[in-house]
């Protein structure tokens, strides 16, 4: 237990960190200063009050494993994720590391807990994750856009690069002359539809 | 040896263009063909220890493209018979890099076909013979 007060009072007044025990009833024995500011709004003083409380019930779960497993294995600290109230009807994201608290006669006397609100980590982590996936998408957009631009609109365009090549070398072919400005004007209509697909396609993309 | 040529494109007027370039510096009989498969089918049956063929590829075609077809060369039994001068619409180095990784792709030309960019290729010793 000496281990415990010594990290109690180190962080006792941490404005960072939430520390807590949970006797072997399963109420708080103590929370610090921290701690009981943020959730006031559920009771003055916590202590003596059922730990679930301040929780998300569906996170209720991850508590009783992570303190099974602090007692399975004791002087390990067991990592857990835990949503709590944050009094406006919402949760904040807190993460946490347990450790079994073990008295002079080797009994089980609950569990320590240190903390910290990482609620703006997973926002930022879940918008870094957004903007990762639009950079990706943009970029596939972007090798789309290559891809069309070298085959899709090229081909059409060379095509009607070396026809009036061949148009300009058939000088007193007529009826060759007239096959192939039919050609070239097939070939500009194709083009034309291509890049009007293309600009229909990326404006529906990048809305 | 025998010797043929054949032009792969998936386009009517492409075809038509690259046999007006290629017609009048040939040496050979060419055909053309309006996709890869067709193309795959009688290389199957032309090249044998007797005759070669030079093969004028488009790379972007529907049903069998063109890196598809190059990957079936690699399975033929006279791989070293076989010429292939990629004709693609494409300007992107990547294609070019990867098209020459294949060992019988003996050149990349960006559409369009030009007289001068073919009579370049009959410098290279393999491909001289089919070529006036």
């Amino acid at each position: 237990m000496q281990n415990f007060t010594q990290t109690r009072d180190l962080l006792e007044q941490s404005s960072y960190f939430y520390l807590i025990s949970v006797g072997m009833d399963g109420n708080y024995s103590y929370t610090n200063p921290n701690y009981k500011n943020q959730f006031q709004f559920l009771h003055d003083d916590l202590v003596g009050k059922p730990y679930h409380i301040t929780m998300h019930p569906d996170d209720c779960k991850i508590c009783e494993e992570a303190s099974a497993l602090c007692f399975q294995n004791p002087g390990k600290l067991i990592p857990a994720t835990i949503r709590k109230h944050d009094g406006q009807g919402g949760y904040i994201c807190t993460q946490w590391e347990f450790r079994a608290m073990i008295n002079n006669r080797s009994e089980p006397a609950g569990v320590f807990c240190i903390g910290y609100d990482i609620t703006e980590l997973v926002a930022e982590r879940a918008a870094s994750q957004k903007i990762n996936e639009e950079v990706l998408a943009h970029s596939t957009l972007l090798e789309n856009i290559v891809f069309q631009q070298t085959h899709t609109v090229r081909a059409p365009l060379t095509n009607l690069i070396a026809l009036t090549r061949i148009l300009n070398k058939s000088h007193d072919d007529v009826q060759l002359r007239s096959n192939l400005a039919n050609m070239i004007l097939e070939t500009a209509k194709k083009l034309d539809d291509i890049i009007s697909d293309i600009v229909k396609n990326v404006r529906e993309k990048i809305r | 040896m025998n010797r043929s040529v054949i032009i792969v494109d998936d386009d009517n007027f492409t075809l038509y263009i690259n046999q007006e370039i290629l017609e009048p510096i040939i040496s050979t009989t060419w055909k053309t063909f309006l996709g890869a498969k067709a193309a795959l089918v009688f290389l199957e049956a032309y090249v044998n220890e007797e005759s070669q063929l030079l093969i004028f590829l488009d790379l972007n075609m529907p049903v069998m493209n063109g890196w598809q077809f190059l990957d079936e060369l690699k399975t033929s039994k006279f791989q070293a018979n076989i010429f292939v001068v990629i004709v693609t619409s494409s300007i992107d180095q990547r294609d070019s890099f990867r098209a020459l990784e294949y060992p019988c792709v003996h050149g990349f030309i960006s559409k369009p076909l030009e007289e001068k960019t073919v009579l370049a290729l009959a410098e290279i010793p393999q491909l001289s013979f089919f070529f006036k």
